[in-house]
């Protein structure tokens, strides 16, 4: 076990793809890391760079200490889960398990013995003499996991392990890995796009974009204080309506409300609010914030919450989700309404560069 | 830099270096076999017979001079029909055996193999023996009052090649139409296309490039093959034994014009390629398979007409085989058959040639072996390591596809005969014509194994701390070794019939099986030319038998 560095990584493709632009992060023994982002945003790049599978152009990999830019792949003792499984076809489950203790020329019975424990903890006691094409996708993966934790690398590699599995199995999934991740306490970097699972399973999270970090921090933080207008509107659900923040306050069109922390700045903005932060009212109402009237276009029944679209009489359109609400709620497709857009909820972002203000 | 990082540098340049001297192996191996007789050809095309001095007479006398001009004339025939033939065959067989259930359809598509991977010279021969002046089959359709014309000549040709070539289409088109997405069929019948409007307006477009691909295999290896017009074709002179005859005449061979005809064949096919690539290209209907097609039950007279067509059609093809078999076993004194059945003609083998039989099998077992071993590695370089050279080399492997055996047969004495690399009259030299002429084969269907492995197990094996050449023996060769075995069984068959480039090349020392039996074929000889063929044929079947064995693509590993 063993934190990782990666110091200005930089990674292009011919002729004018940056993969990867000045990447610098630092993953603490023990993390569990996740490299979220769109695909193309350099992300599988990056996690491929710490394998060693993808050699940089420059910058530096550290892992425990060491430098390991110029380690081949096979030399650097990380654990890797692929997408597609990678299981091998032609060798038992036992023997796939058991395939990086061989190399590592492990005695025999040490490696009857880790094997066994690996297939227990992946829950797949009994399916050592199996072969691949008898298991379903799911426990191949729990071989793929088993395989890679058995060797215990100084860092887990997760390429979007869980993106070939249906919903019910990759929820399943994804907690066994997180039980087996903090059970070793082994360093674990994961991939993904699933923003959802990036926040239920991380202990911290980089968003990517372009092969440029956006934001690093834990969870809640990404999603209720998202450092740029990207991580904004990638990470969860997001309202962004055109604004103008100045020393005398924020503005939303004719409206102006104090703002407390504008610390100089003069320019265009854009506020972004959170559809659940967002209420709904028929009728004025009295609401502190900023207050919106519109008509309803679409209103979607989730189960777990109610969900507007709004359109205001300038042509924007904002959705609010509303938890729990009133039955007179329920019915209002097509008729005026309004909203209310509480200030203490609002995030700023500068117009022009999409930096937090 | 520091130590480590020189060091971590050597690494990385030594991890490179395999597959770097493959390449270079490679590039060099291609470019002395294959590049180097070419274009000694090429210029040999253009050189005057008389003065050596660069001309274009001799591209002048084959085009201007009538007996020349025929040869190109009678190609071009013998293309386009055994083409047509082979469509008229493939496309009915493949529809049927793959839109209806057809029982025993596994024994049909066997039998089309072994019609196509059997040699056409023993068809050739086998039909001489039936429809000749004095065949049984001549004389027993005659009593029915069917009158033939003289199988020696085009109709003989044509004969031949439809029933050889056949397979091609028939197995291309086949497998194409079990992958037409039926829903498309489906909505054709929705807006109102009855049955056969249906089949000509979307199902045959949809399989087009694989009918096309069939149809110009039938093409190229019609206008390539030598054996059979050598050996039926009486006076019906082509291009293919045009140029072995100048090539060999006694009266002083003509190797000027002998190129000049080979160069016109390469020609011919090339443009034939390219035609049919561009008519592909624009119809590349590339789609996700969701429903496949479904197989109907025909009853009463239609399900009895499709069984007979079918059937038909492949047992006419493996008729002359089980001839020459038959053959093989009657008594014979000397040439001349007699009744009853005896080993005498095996006896008569064994005593005789027994060096021709052992000479077939080591040429043909030392050429798979290099053909294995190149083609694999050559393959994963191709498939896994993509580089401007590596395209290059993909694209010079396209070459002996087009190249008929004769005349790589003639490139190989002009670039041979002296200097340094000088081995003609060796069996090297047939051993490694037929290497380079099947080694794109292996290269092929080793990248296409490779392509279906997924690059993520490999890595899956190195991310454990298996080196690069650890993890291509532990885990990447065993998954393509049935591939690699079916692939090395196809390239026996191929080598083990090869006739065109090693009747140019054999010696008496060095003659094979193939190169006899034209021999004996020429002299009467029909008893030993039966045994031989029936050899090469049980050696044929076994190797098919293990292709059906380890390929997964089974009949369309060989096309």
């Amino acid at each position: 076990m063993a934190s990782v560095e990666l110091k200005s990584i930089r990674k292009t493709y011919p002729p004018d793809v940056t993969a990867l632009d000045d990447v610098d992060l630092t993953i603490e023994t023990g993390e569990f890391f996740t490299l979220l982002g769109p695909s193309g945003c350099g992300k599988t790049t990056l996690l491929r760079t710490i394998a060693g599978f993808n050699i940089q152009d420059s910058g530096a990999v550290i892992v425990g200490g060491r430098q390991i830019d110029h380690v081949p792949a096979y030399r650097r003792d990380t654990g890797m889960v692929f997408q597609d499984y990678a299981i091998f076809p032609h060798m038992s489950v036992a023997d796939n398990v058991a395939f990086g203790l061989r190399n590592r020329k492990v005695p025999k019975d040490e490696i009857n013995e880790r094997v066994e424990k690996a297939l227990a903890m992946a829950r797949l006691e009994g399916f050592g003499h199996r072969l691949p094409s008898q298991l379903s996708g799911g426990q191949q993966q729990r071989v793929g996991l088993a395989r890679a934790m058995v060797i215990r690398p100084q860092v887990l590699l997760m390429d979007e392990p869980l993106s070939n599995l249906d919903a019910k199995l990759r929820i399943e999934l994804r907690e066994d890995i997180r039980g087996i991740q903090r059970e070793l306490g082994i360093t674990t970097v994961y991939v993904t796009h699933d923003q959802e699972e990036a926040l239920v399973i991380s202990d911290r999270i980089c968003v990517m974009e372009g092969g440029v970090v956006h934001h690093v921090g834990a969870p809640w933080e990404i999603y209720r204080q998202p450092k740029t207008r990207f991580v904004a509107g990638f990470v969860g659900a997001m309202n962004f309506l055109p604004g103008r923040l100045t020393s005398a306050g924020l503005a939303l069109g004719e409206q102006r409300l104090a703002w407390s922390k504008s610390n100089g700045y003069d320019g265009d903005v854009a506020i972004a609010i959170r559809p659940e932060d967002v209420t709904v009212q028929i009728g004025a109402a009295d609401v502190p914030g900023f207050g919106l009237a519109g008509r309803v276009v679409r209103i979607s029944f989730t189960g777990r919450d109610v969900q507007y679209t709004v359109e205001c009489a300038d042509g924007t359109s904002i959705d609010a989700h509303i938890a729990n609400p009133s039955p007179e709620l329920m019915d209002q497709t097509g008729n005026e309404i309004r909203l209310s857009l509480p200030v203490d909820r609002v995030i700023l972002f500068d117009k022009s560069s999409g930096q937090r203000v | 830099m520091t130590a480590a990082m020189a060091a971590g540098l050597r690494r990385r340049l030594a991890g490179l270096n395999i597959w770097t001297v493959v390449l270079a192996v490679a590039l060099i191996v291609v470019f002395i076999l294959l590049i180097n007789p070419l274009y000694n050809i090429l210029v040999a095309s253009f050189i005057d017979r008389k003065d050596g001095s660069f001309t274009l007479g001799n591209y002048g006398r084959i085009l201007g001079l009538g007996f020349y001009r025929s040869a190109l004339t009678n190609s071009l025939i013998i293309g386009f029909g055994g083409m047509i033939g082979a469509l008229v065959l493939g496309v009915p067989l493949a529809f049927l055996t793959s839109r209806f259930h057809i029982r025993g359809r596994t024994i049909v598509s066997t039998l089309a193999v072994l019609a196509l991977v059997s040699p056409p010279f023993i068809g050739a021969y086998s039909w001489i023996m039936m429809l000749g002046a004095n065949g049984w089959l001549r004389h027993l359709l005659a009593s029915v009052g069917i009158g033939l014309p003289s199988v020696f000549g085009i109709f003989g040709i044509l004969l031949v090649f439809t029933l050889k070539f056949y397979p091609f289409v028939f197995l291309l088109t086949a497998s194409a139409l079990s992958s037409v997405n039926r829903s498309l069929e489906d909505a054709g019948e929705n807006l109102g296309c009855g049955p056969y409007r249906r089949f000509f307006k979307i199902t045959l477009p949809l399989v087009f490039p694989a009918v096309s691909s069939g149809a110009l295999l039938a093409f190229v290896l019609s206008i390539a093959d030598f054996g059979t017009p050598q050996i039926i074709g009486g006076e019906f002179r082509v291009l293919s034994t045009e140029a072995y005859n100048l090539f060999t005449s006694e009266i002083g061979g003509n190797p000027g014009l002998a190129s000049t005809v080979s160069i016109i064949l390469i020609s011919i096919s090339l443009v034939f390629i390219i035609l049919q690539r561009q008519a592909v290209n624009r119809r590349n209907f590339a789609g996700s398979l969701i429903n496949r097609p479904e197989v109907k039950f025909l009853r009463g007279g239609k399900s009895v007409a499709a069984h007979a067509i079918c059937y038909g059609i492949v047992i006419a093809s493996s008729i002359p085989s089980i001839v020459v078999v038959v053959m093989s076993f009657r008594k014979t004194q000397g040439p001349v058959f007699h009744p009853g059945f005896s080993l005498s003609s095996y006896a008569r083998i064994i005593r005789e040639v027994p060096d021709v039989i052992t000479n077939s099998f080591l040429f043909s077992v030392s050429a798979v072996i290099l053909i294995v071993t190149l083609g694999t590695l050559v393959g994963y370089i191709l498939a896994r390591r993509q580089s401007f050279l590596s395209g290059t080399l993909d694209s010079i492997l396209m070459v002996p596809y087009i190249v008929p055996g004769v005349v790589l047969g003639i490139g190989f004495i002009v670039a041979f005969n002296t200097g340094r690399l000088a081995m003609t009259g060796t069996g090297l030299i047939i051993v490694l014509v037929i290497f380079i002429r099947r080694l794109p084969y292996a290269v092929r269907s080793s990248s296409s194994i490779l392509k279906q492995i997924s690059n993520s197990v490999e890595e899956a094996a190195i991310s454990l701390g298996a080196s690069p050449a650890r993890a291509f023996i532990k885990v990447t060769l065993p998954l393509m070794l049935p591939g690699i075995v079916a692939g090395a069984m196809m390239a026996f068959v191929t080598a083990i019939n090869e006739l065109s480039s090693s009747i140019i090349l054999y010696v008496g020392g060095t003659m094979t099986m193939p190169v006899r039996i034209y021999l004996s074929v020429l002299d009467g000889e029909f008893g030993t030319a039966a045994a031989l063929s029936t050899i090469l044929l049980t050696s044929t079947g076994i190797a098919v038998y293990f292709v059906f064995r380890y390929s997964s693509a089974k009949e369309n590993a060989f096309v």
